[in-house]
């Protein structure tokens, strides 16, 4: 009888050794929250004032494209994804991506790289319609796809899928669902540039759109499993945080603003490579609960484009900031002003600013809802912009 | 872009859980004979696989559920094998172990979810050192206290994590869901009220 009770004791002991042994260690792993900063090497000195205007794609191919998202290629090229398709929220809506030739500065054919359909068989489940979608490019020259997909509802039923291409983007891997929230993963959504941490993971900038909007991050390793997460906020109006490095440590984000109007961008600071965040605080510049895009320049000052509007989006323009965003100072407005149309969608939202390998920007952004248009300048223009 | 769907095991695994436990344990409750519970589970599976608009029936809950935790399918399986051999595996003792922690982590978790309460709980299931501490005083309370069973379930939660068999890295994944925390707070209710009744 005791010799059973011993064997039995001895059988839990081993049990609960083998299954929390692995397990523990795993989680006592030490996690560096180090970010990789975007060096300046190899960039040309003092050139000519650069800047240009354009399209992605060369015409109207769905009435209705939003939500660009660019990075640059190992090639020196440029690969854009966005959404588009009859109407946002459509089960039609597709992510699509095209090429821009840096040496003949065009964008090639677009091509769709997710729909619903096959996201849906790939992953086994009924998927409705997708969403927002960013690139990356990860530390070995891969680019991530990070796209949402709703089964059921509208934008707070949102889960990330995440796809890998080893080819600049001509072919990419079958989805991998990202699981982000406690609610049946649904409210999760990508908007922001994700960026690296020094040990390879992928810095990936999200919010949350059930119960309540507030931004956050996750850390994504090279095998696409999510490693770490952080909350930015625990308002329930800030969302689409865009997240620049200052240095290796600290971190700056900028969040849109969706509360009652008069609204404001607010910020928030961490000084822990993203772990944790200080309290978000108004800055002064307007946002019309609006998506904002930022970027560190090589001189090291910060680049925000926004809708500078309390209420419409018909302004996106450019401010700068040489003291990491304690003030601003705007230096251009790519476009202002818009003639209202009935029953159209109007207006310029949801820029993205990605530097190429040659330091040149490329600003991308929606276009009247119907276009996504690209800006090209480079430092030589931003400082004759004074 | 085209293809056939791909079965997820565990996901299909979860609603099937959920249907035939659903099923199995009515007929049990309506006296049905228990070659019928085993066929109904046998249809069940069926039902599930029937495509639906290029894709089997189940992908439908499958995209709104997602996949359910390990203590869930643990509880549900414990429903199907107590209607289908008419014995419990999982006494109420057993249950009353799993479902107050449940009770009360699931709703701190889901509070700090929805912003009520300001604290990373969910976040900290992908570093969840700490919440395998609690898991393992949790399986050593459960041994301690003669609930092998209660105490294998949480045990089977953290191997499943180890492991990685959902596609969740968050060990919170592994222990709950919103169908288990509502299923406790149920639970929560009914004994509250029979308490209640027991005194009057």
């Amino acid at each position: 009888m005791a010799r059973t009770r011993v064997l039995r004791h001895a059988g839990f002991v081993t049990a609960l050794t083998v299954v929390f042994l692995p397990a523990i260690r795993e989680a006592a792993l030490p996690l560096t929250w180090r970010v990789t900063v975007p060096g300046t090497a190899g960039l040309a000195g003092t050139v000519r004032p650069l800047y240009m205007e354009g399209f992605v794609q060369a015409d109207e191919q769905s009435p209705v494209v939003h939500c660009a998202s660019a990075v640059s290629l190992d090639d020196g090229n440029l690969l854009a994804a966005w959404y588009g398709g009859s109407r946002e929220g459509a089960t039609d809506v597709a992510i699509y991506a095209a090429r821009y030739d840096a040496r003949t500065s065009s964008w090639g054919e677009s091509w769709p790289c997710a729909d619903a359909g096959e996201t849906g068989r790939d992953l086994g489940r009924c998927v409705r319609k997708l969403g927002n979608a960013v690139l990356c490019k990860d530390a070995r020259g891969r680019v991530w796809l990070f796209y949402v997909s709703i089964s059921m509802g509208g934008w707070s039923g949102s889960a990330i899928n995440a796809r890998v291409s080893n080819d600049g983007g001509r072919s990419w891997s079958t989805p991998r669902r990202l699981v982000t929230s406690p609610f049946l993963n649904k409210g999760t959504l990508v908007r922001g540039a994700p960026f690296l941490y020094a040990d390879g993971s992928i810095g990936l900038p999200v919010y949350h759109e059930l119960f309540g909007k507030y931004g956050g991050l996750i850390r994504i390793g090279h095998d696409g499993s999510l490693i770490a997460a952080s909350r930015l906020s625990w308002d329930r109006v800030l969302l689409q945080p865009a997240i620049v490095a200052l240095d290796g440590e600290r971190l700056i984000a900028f969040l849109r603003n969706s509360g009652e109007p008069t609204r404001c961008i607010l910020r928030c600071l961490s000084a822990d490579g993203g772990r944790t965040w200080s309290e978000p605080e108004g800055m002064p510049l307007p946002n019309p609960d609006a998506a904002v895009a930022a970027i560190r320049t090589t001189a090291g000052a910060l680049l925000l484009a926004f809708n500078n509007m309390e209420i419409d989006r018909d302004d996106l323009s450019l401010a700068i900031s040489s003291d990491d965003g304690a003030t601003w100072r705007v230096v251009h407005a790519f476009e202002q002003g818009i003639a209202e149309e009935e029953g159209e969608t109007r207006g310029f939202s949801y820029p993205f600013i990605v530097r190429s390998d040659d330091g040149i920007y490329h600003l991308l952004y929606t276009w009247h809802r119907k276009r996504i248009k690209h800006v090209i300048f480079n430092e030589a223009w931003l400082q004759g912009r004074g | 872009m085209s293809g056939n769907c791909v079965i997820q095991p565990y996901g299909f695994a979860g609603i099937y859980m959920l249907l035939a436990a659903g099923t199995v344990y009515a007929l049990r409750i309506w006296r049905f004979a228990p070659w019928t519970r085993i066929a109904a589970m046998a249809i069940c599976g069926a039902v599930l696989l029937i495509p639906v608009r290029g894709m089997p029936l189940y992908a439908y809950p499958y995209g709104l559920l997602g996949e359910l935790s390990v203590t869930t399918s643990l509880l549900l399986a414990g429903v199907v094998l107590a209607a289908l051999t008419g014995r419990g595996f999982i006494t109420s003792r057993d249950r009353a172990f799993l479902f107050v922690p449940v009770c009360v982590l699931g709703t701190i978790l889901y509070a700090t979810g929805m912003s009520i309460l300001p604290a990373g709980i969910y976040e900290a299931g992908f570093r969840p050192l700490w919440i395998l501490a609690l898991l393992l005083a949790w399986v050593l309370s459960g041994w301690m206290a003669g609930q092998p069973m209660a105490a294998g379930c949480v045990l089977a939660v953290v191997a499943a994590y180890s492991l990685r068999l959902l596609e969740s890295d968050n060990l919170w994944d592994y222990l709950l869901d919103p169908i288990l925390v509502m299923w406790s707070w149920g639970w929560g209710m009914t004994m509250l009220v029979r308490r209640m009744m027991n005194r009057t």
